[in-house]
């Protein structure tokens, strides 16, 4: 037995005192430095959840001073779509324990996609699914928002992004279904969005069963440039037009909106309400675009009681316009005789097996369709029964031999006169 | 130095770990939170009193419409949030047209008709927490799905 003498069992006692010391202090400044990388973590994410992104970048430095080798604290301070985040991800995945791997990993894949390389085969579930995604949408492909199953939770920041990219994607294509199912993720991930106004109210616009209330509603709480974006939605979703036209300011409207406006109508309003609203509205524009309408939907006595009605200053052209549709040679010839493309002429007169025949339009090709046309014969009138017409072609009996004289008018309105040859026609 | 007082000191020091340890696991269970005169996000709460929390909680351990404590961002220590557990980890969420919330495809029992345009369906984000409340002031459908970070504890008895 080695018996020690009381001076260096001292010194034995006294070393390992300090080295327990040092143990102590070690240990107790890990712990310190882990309660404060904590709190520092807990900072970071109260201070990203209400957007104070500098904030929370300076509490995610200091976090990961303290915590260098911890995913949580380590990952915090490392921006994927930094062009050296590869690297540096690379170096915190051989520093972290076991467990922290896959969470760096699938960090290491999100910044891959990023900068546009091909994300590494080591992640699985969720996250995959999502980066597999966006690496598409990177490479300018378009395909459906991925619908995740119950129970596998992504990242935050993978779903995030990745709604984000495809909705940005959705909505440069015009795509308003594709549109609704990222917007409908951004729109309870993102509520603290700079633009969650905007974004809830093209999620709205673009789903169907969201009714007009709720639409108006969604939109009403859009502050920066409303009107451009009552414009955009009405482009997006065209069977909403008219209800996000109605939102712009009626001395800022373009004429095709107004039309645009006025063609649809409001929601569930005849064209009879129509012609009434139109006739008391202000202005010629409102009128002028029902009218339209009337002649689309071939309601053309709706048509002439807006003409009956139309100011001074569009009476004649929507007179013309209806005249037109009607193929009423009369009014046209009675409106404006000196016009000439408005006035019917008819071809070459010609005798055959019997008939007279010969085609009436005007020099736009219009036939006649109402009536009014009246022949006369060698000075006498020719029996309204006895003309037979097939578009533009005018056909009358006329079995006699002989040269003979035709007079073509519309109503009071000569169109032609002189002598018509017995065989192979012409004047 | 006999045995006897080798296993004395080794006793004492064995209680004095286990004390510590109980106080550290369980002192946490046992704290209570105070509601504020002014808080109305919550109809029916009874405010200037205080509800048992267990702080212990994480989300392994809570369940859809359990009636948490939580914060926000800017939150004083001593400012209150409560709310109930609409989704954890991995939960589909989604509301349909009448505003309803389902989660799982069953409605939640708190949170009334959610303002705004219909949502999801999404899955609730690994480390997050779907929060609602009545009015929907600064629970999730302002906020947004909360980090575990957010989560102050359980709510024992959330009217």
């Amino acid at each position: 037995m080695i018996v020690l003498s009381e001076r260096v069992h001292g010194l034995l006692l006294l070393s390992g005192a300090a080295v327990l010391l040092l143990s102590a202090l070690l240990i107790g400044n890990g712990a310190i430095n882990r309660w404060r990388a904590v709190v520092a973590v807990q900072s970071y994410h109260l201070a990203h959840l209400g957007s104070h992104d500098g904030e929370a970048g300076e509490h995610a430095t200091a976090a990961a001073a303290l915590l260098p080798d911890d995913a949580a604290t380590a990952l915090a301070a490392i921006d994927p779509a930094a062009p050296n985040a590869t690297d540096e991800l690379d170096l915190l995945a051989r520093r972290v324990p076991a467990r922290q791997r896959s969470l760096v990993q699938a960090t290491m894949a999100f910044a891959a996609v990023l900068a546009g390389k091909a994300a590494e085969n080591t992640i699985e579930g969720a996250d995959a699914t999502l980066l597999k995604h966006l690496a598409q949408l990177g490479r300018g492909e378009q395909a459906a928002f991925p619908i995740l199953s119950q129970g596998d939770a992504p990242s935050m920041a993978i779903y995030s992004r990745t709604a984000q990219a495809h909705a940005q994607a959705a909505w440069n294509a015009g795509k308003a279904d594709a549109l609704r199912s990222s917007l409908a993720v951004l729109a309870l991930l993102r509520p603290q969005h700079h633009e969650i106004a905007e974004i809830r109210a093209v999620l709205a616009a673009v789903t169907p069963e969201c009714d007009k209330v709720r639409v108006l509603e969604a939109v009403s709480q859009i502050n920066t440039n409303p009107t451009a974006w009552a414009r955009r939605l009405a482009v997006l979703v065209p069977a909403r037009a008219p209800l996000f036209l109605g939102l712009i300011p009626a001395n800022q409207r373009s004429s095709e909106e107004l039309q645009q406006l006025n063609l649809g109508g409001v929601d569930g309003e005849t064209l009879q309400a129509a012609v009434e609203r139109a006739i008391t509205a202000p202005g010629d524009a409102v009128m002028v675009a029902t009218f339209l309408r009337c002649v689309q939907e071939n309601q053309l006595d709706l048509a002439a009681k807006l003409v009956d009605k139309a100011p001074a200053g569009i009476k004649r052209d929507l007179q013309i316009a209806l005249a037109y549709q009607r193929g009423d040679f009369l009014t046209l010839a009675t409106i404006d005789p000196k016009r000439t493309d408005l006035k019917p002429q008819n071809t070459a007169p010609i005798r055959q097996a019997g008939r007279l025949s010969f085609h009436l339009a005007s020099l736009t090709g219009l036939t006649p369709q109402v009536g009014g046309l009246n022949l006369r014969i060698d000075g006498k009138p020719v029996a309204p029964e006895r003309i037979k017409r097939w578009g533009s072609l005018v056909m009358v009996d006329h079995p006699g031999a002989g040269d003979l004289q035709l007079e073509v008018k519309m109503g009071d309105t000569l169109i032609s006169a002189g002598p018509v040859k017995s065989s192979g026609g012409g004047r | 130095m006999p045995m006897i007082e080798w296993l004395k000191q080794l006793a004492f020091y064995g209680i004095a770990i286990a004390v510590a340890w109980a106080v550290i696991v369980y002192i946490p269970r046992f704290k209570r939170v105070a509601v504020p005169s002014d808080y109305s996000e919550i109809s029916g709460i009874e405010t200037v009193t205080d509800y048992a929390l267990d702080a212990s909680a994480t989300l392994a351990t809570l369940s859809l419409g359990d009636g948490i404590s939580y914060q926000l961002a800017d939150d004083g220590e001593h400012s209150v949030r409560l709310g109930w557990i609409a989704g954890l980890p991995g939960d589909l969420l989604l509301s349909d047209a009448t505003g309803k919330l389902l989660v799982n495809g069953q409605a939640v029992a708190h949170g009334g008709t959610l303002p705004g345009p219909p949502f999801g369906p999404l899955v609730v984000p690994a480390g997050h927490f779907v929060v609602v409340t009545d009015t929907h002031l600064s629970d999730s459908l302002n906020f947004g799905p909360l980090p575990e970070i957010a989560l102050r504890g359980k709510i024992g008895t959330l009217p």
